[in-house]
């Protein structure tokens, strides 16, 4: 993430503020756009009902310039970015759109400013130098990570980018949606089947 | 810019879905262990390092809560960053434990001394995952004995097995003589196996036909290290820690040994010397940390040690007065009446000096060119290790591993050692040499090799040399002379280790599945028989002993299930020699046994007595007698328990994951560990051994051994790329380790790495056509056996482009199952050592294909590794 960007405004703030005003949206409307392959029926997280949060609006996001929002929970802080390359489950008209957990899978390393745009890829890691590849999954590049990094599935309803679930354990919870409050703008489903 | 979407996007988005790469579905969530889980201390199955670990073991139908007070690991969920009470999903399973079924979760123990607050690497940190479990992928662990029936490898009773090898090993060696008895083993895997085994083959059968997993013959490692004086593993990681500079030669030790960086050296800010032919992450740190990365081409490593001490030398920035204090002169050297290499190789400071400013080989615009290290980078090395800023001398601490050794065993140890001396290190806080190692230190000799009967000399043997110049025997060439008439591998895979590997399969076929004695019955007597028939008419038994089937096994007659880590109690000591127990904590396979269980049963069955252990704790008491005066004496361990009323194990679980730093004392009723050996600031009241107050040579002084890269040129240039050929050099990589035996089995690691890879430059990938993920093929057609015959070998492999190689060397995973780097490597022995110079591939390279994982949704990344 652009270090400068990122003491400029707390997005994490901004969106949610903006994220409340838009309360309400979060129902699946047309213009939808599929992550690639999302055909398959595979899911994350079976059995567990994760929120759904409005992140936002596809014209705000630039190539290689990461965003930050909170999901599912209030203190579990991930980044959505534009890389600009299609992904694996990469959403927008490029399938380029991705978001992920800010917390190293190894030990909790903040990765916020570390997003290299130029590799598509986060990292090293401020503490012992995981990086990970935001184009297949958050796989680890080279790491002391021993899982991927927690990749927000996302959805695109009109304007709109949705967090809807998440596929990883987040670094330092047993369950990801256990042990705190949800965030800010996530509403628990009413139209997921 | 919206698009027009149709019903079947509206429907896919309804069950919204990450394309994951691989059949995994990831977890979001993980048990945790109930305040009453049982806890047993252990340290990681995998590297040097030797982190500390916890297994927590609860029923399966239970489980704690997210606050201290409700679970055992005494954590608030969520942990905070580095706190390492985090359970990640890599570090649970379900196991039986006394036949019930029950979660285990292997966490790291952030109250040791190694890993300090639950730090880990990608390999230690998914240990869990190797435990055994017939619902995951390690379904097909080694579950009981199994006999080559009509050519199919089927099941057969302990007794049935352990009398077939007893009965041919006792024909074998009545009828072709001991030497002819062969054994191949881990050196690695515990105390209480090792010891059982080198029992049977020195003091019992008295073999000479031996060799540990990774070598050709019962050599040393890192040779030239041990003859200047130094151990191989005589500091204390705390020294990594204290040092101003650390030359690393061969060696990415953020790939390799984790954790001895992650904590120990980039936590203490030491410039990086980086000596590797491949831009690595270490490199790319030491670069970003103001150190200085020497991308030498492969084996030439003696000239560029050389070539520094030579500008060290000309400056006058040695370190004089320690030189004068510890450095043997000739009257020392000639106290070394055992080492002929010593006697041989070893020089005063003043022959030292003279030989190498006089050779214009080590000029520096020499080794520059030869090197392909830019003078100015070599300089600015010398600069970094040796030269005083003012009157302070910088502390500067030397670390070698297989990159070094195993590209000229002898010159390379050798030159590395002796630049190391003359910069003033070797036992001293900040300024050590070491090996940076690779498996734990797994060895407790019971009887030493018997040299006396090797068939093998030095090359160059001269009239006086210590003990006629002998080597131990070449195990490799002892098949291929058809000596070898039996061959026991236990824990490991030999066909994929040692070099020239297709020609070694073809060897090992014709000895075993293609001879014409084949086992046709289940009849105990007529499979002995058979076997009996087959070692009189040329051919060769193989039993193999492991936890795996693996590339060894479609040439063994016998393959016995060996219980392991985890489903045993067993100790061994780690990189600072710190002893700990490896505790038992659930049910081992089917009938697998440990090592040491099915050596004894054999061995009393082939008449031999001094087997009677009842327990791994009686062996492990046994094998602790033999550690006395030594680098890791623990009779102190034995000798404080006994006094306790304990038994030696359940003292060493007392200890837990810290243990204790050999060699140990007892001083005022308490167990005293030792930092670092040679230690020249150990008080000289203080009673200790004398490896741990002086070098260990015959006279106490280290020894300036003479490392020549004449020595290597001309073999080095024999065996260099030609006509188009790429170096293929090879070594591991930080997610794989040693030949994959639970990497396979880790749905992260093949994630990762589902394919052995080239790694290639942009400028020998271009003009060949090659992208990343393209399938491409290496091949050699002068893959010198150990018979000197030139054979052909190739592999296919997975390209990946990067400039972390140089133009004109490639670089592959060593061990990667099925694709193994070793066929495309000759057999070269080392002149000196007979050790063989793995690194050294080379081969054609061309595209024969595109993999799945060029493609977004195979999943392999390709993402530079080394980013700044
Ligand atoms: S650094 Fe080595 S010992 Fe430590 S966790 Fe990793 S593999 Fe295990
Ligand atoms: S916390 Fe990120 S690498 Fe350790």
């Amino acid at each position: 993430m652009s270090a400068e960007k990122e003491t400029a405004c707390d997005h994490a703030a901004c969106l949610t503020r903006r994220d409340a005003l838009l309360a309400g949206g979060g129902g699946i409307i047309a213009g939808m756009v599929a992550p690639i392959g999302a055909a398959s029926a595979q899911r994350a997280s079976e059995g567990v009902a994760y929120p759904r949060k409005r992140v936002v609006r596809i014209g705000e996001l630039h190539d290689g310039v990461p965003l930050a929002f909170t999901y599912p929970l209030q203190a579990q802080p991930n980044f959505i970015v534009k890389l600009g390359a299609p992904a694996q489950g990469g959403v927008g008209p490029d399938h380029d759109i991705v978001a992920f957990s800010s917390l190293c899978t190894h030990m909790g390393g903040n990765l916020r400013g570390r997003y290299r745009h130029d590799l598509k890829a986060v990292g090293p890691c401020p503490f012992h130098f995981s990086t990970f590849d935001l184009t297949r999954g958050g796989v680890a590049v080279h790491a002391s990570a021993t899982q991927s990094l927690p990749q927000v599935v996302l959805e695109i309803a009109g304007d709109d980018v949705f967090a809807v679930r998440v596929a990883g354990l987040i670094y330092g919870y047993r369950h990801n949606l256990k042990d705190g409050s949800l965030a800010e703008g996530a509403k628990t489903p009413t139209m997921r089947g | 810019m919206q698009r027009k979407f149709s019903r079947r996007d509206l429907f896919a988005a309804r069950t919204p879905s990450i394309d994951f790469a691989t059949y995994e579905i990831p977890v979001d969530q993980v048990p945790v262990p109930p305040a009453n889980a049982e806890v047993f201390p252990t340290a990681c199955e995998y590297c040097i390092v030797g982190c500390g670990y916890k297994a927590y073991v609860w029923p399966h139908d239970e489980e704690g809560g997210s606050k201290a007070a409700r679970n055992a690991l005494r954590a608030d969920f969520p942990v905070a960053p580095a706190t390492g009470a985090w359970i990640s999903p890599s570090m649970h399973n379900v196991v039986k434990r006394n036949g019930k079924l029950h979660h285990v979760v292997i966490v790291p123990d952030g109250e040791n001394a190694v890993n300090r607050q639950g730090n880990h690497s990608v390999r230690g940190g998914a240990l869990a995952q190797k435990l055994y479990n017939p619902t995951r992928p390690t379904a097909d662990r080694l579950q009981t004995p199994l006999l080559r029936v009509r050519g199919m490898l089927l099941p057969i009773s302990w007794d049935a097995a352990t009398s077939i090898v007893a009965e041919v090993s006792k024909h074998v060696i009545a009828r072709h003589g001991e030497a002819s008895w062969a054994t191949r083993f881990f050196s690695y895997h515990f105390w209480e196996n090792t010891y059982a085994i080198t029992k049977l083959a020195f003091a019992s059968v008295g073999t000479p036909n031996a060799a540990e997993h990774d070598k050709p013959t019962a050599e040393n490692d890192a040779t030239g290290l041990d003859d200047c004086g130094v151990d191989g593993f005589s500091a204390a990681y705390k020294d990594w820690k204290e040092a101003d500079v650390i030359y690393i030669s061969g060696n990415d030790p953020y790939e390799n040994q984790t954790i001895l960086f992650t904590e120990w050296i980039a936590p203490g800010g030491a410039k990086i010397v980086f000596v590797n032919p491949r831009k690595s992450p270490t490199a790319a740190y030491a670069e970003r940390t103001d150190g200085v990365h020497l991308q030498l081409l492969p084996g030439t490593d003696s000239i560029l040690n050389n070539g520094i001490a030579r500008v060290i030398l000309e400056n006058s920035w040695e370190d004089r007065a320690w030189i004068g204090k510890v450095i043997a002169g000739r009257a020392e050297i000639a106290q070394e009446k055992s080492n002929w290499r010593r006697a041989r190789f070893g020089l005063s400071f003043d022959e030292y000096k003279a030989w190498l400013i006089a050779d214009d080989e080590y000029r520096l615009d020499n080794v520059a060119k030869v090197t392909g290290v830019p003078a100015q980078k070599i300089l600015r090395a010398a600069e970094l290790i040796a030269r005083p800023r003012g009157q302070v001398r910088p502390k500067a601490s030397f670390l070698l591993e297989k990159g070094n050794y195993w590209s000229f065993n002898f010159p390379n140890s050798a030159s590395l050692s002796a630049l190391g001396l003359v910069c003033g290190a070797g036992g001293r806080p900040g300024q050590v040499m070491s090996r940076a190692g690779g498996h734990q230190r797994g060895m407790m000799k019971a009887a030493g090799y018997p040299l006396a009967k090797s068939n093998a000399v030095y090359h160059d043997v001269k009239p006086g040399d210590p003990s006629g110049g002998k080597i131990p025997l070449n195990t490799d060439l002892a098949v291929f002379e058809g000596k070898t008439r039996l061959t026991w591998a236990i824990g490991t895979t030999w066909v994929t280790a040692l070099s020239a590997g297709q020609s070694l399969r073809d060897k090992i076929a014709a000895l075993t599945r293609q001879h014409a004695a084949q086992v046709s019955s289940f009849d105990k007597d007529q499979a002995i028989a058979t076997l009996k028939q087959r070692v009189d008419n040329g051919g060769m038994v193989l039993i193999q002993q492991d936890i795996y089937q693996n590339d060894l096994t479609e040439y063994a007659d016998l393959v016995l299930p060996a219980a392991g880590w985890g489903e045993e109690n067993f100790a061994r000591a780690q990189g600072e020699r710190r002893l700990r127990i490896y505790s038992k904590f659930y049910d081992a396979p089917g009938e697998a046994k440990p090592d040491w269980w099915i050596v004894a049963e054999v061995a009393k069955k082939m008449g031999y007595s001094g087997y009677a252990w009842k327990t791994s704790n009686d062996v492990f008491e046994e094998a602790v007698t033999k550690s006395k005066g030594g680098a890791y004496d623990a009779t102190a361990v034995v000798e404080l328990a006994k006094r306790t009323g304990k038994r030696a194990h359940d003292l060493l679980t007392e200890l837990s994951t810290t243990g204790i730093q050999l060699p140990a004392r007892i001083e005022a009723g308490k167990l005293v560990g030792t930092d670092r050996l040679h230690d020249q600031t150990f008080p000289a009241d203080k009673d200790a051994n004398k490896i741990v107050k002086q070098f260990n040579t015959a006279s106490g002084k280290a020894i300036l051994m003479k490392g020549d890269w004449r020595s290597v040129k001309p073999v080095r240039e024999r065996f260099s790329p030609r006509d188009g050929e790429l170096w293929i050099t090879n070594g591991r990589i930080n997610e794989l380790w040693q030949t994959m035996y639970d990497d396979l089995r880790k749905a992260a690691v093949k994630r990762r790495y589902p394919s052995n890879f080239l790694f290639i430059n942009a400028a020998d990938a271009m003009p060949r056509g090659i992208e990343s993920g393209d399938l491409v093929s290496v091949e050699n057609d002068f893959v010198v056996n150990i018979l000197g015959e030139a054979t052909k070998g190739a592999i296919s492999l997975v390209a990946y482009v990067t400039d972390e190689v140089a133009p004109g060397v490639a670089y592959t995973y060593t061990f990667y199952p099925g694709q193994n780097a070793n066929n495309v490597v000759p057999a070269i022995t080392d002149p000196v050592t007979g050790v063989y110079n793995y690194k050294l591939g080379k081969g054609r390279v061309a595209k024969i294909g595109e993999t799945p994982l060029k493609k977004l949704e195979g999943g392999m990344s390709f993402v530079p590794r080394s980013i700044g």
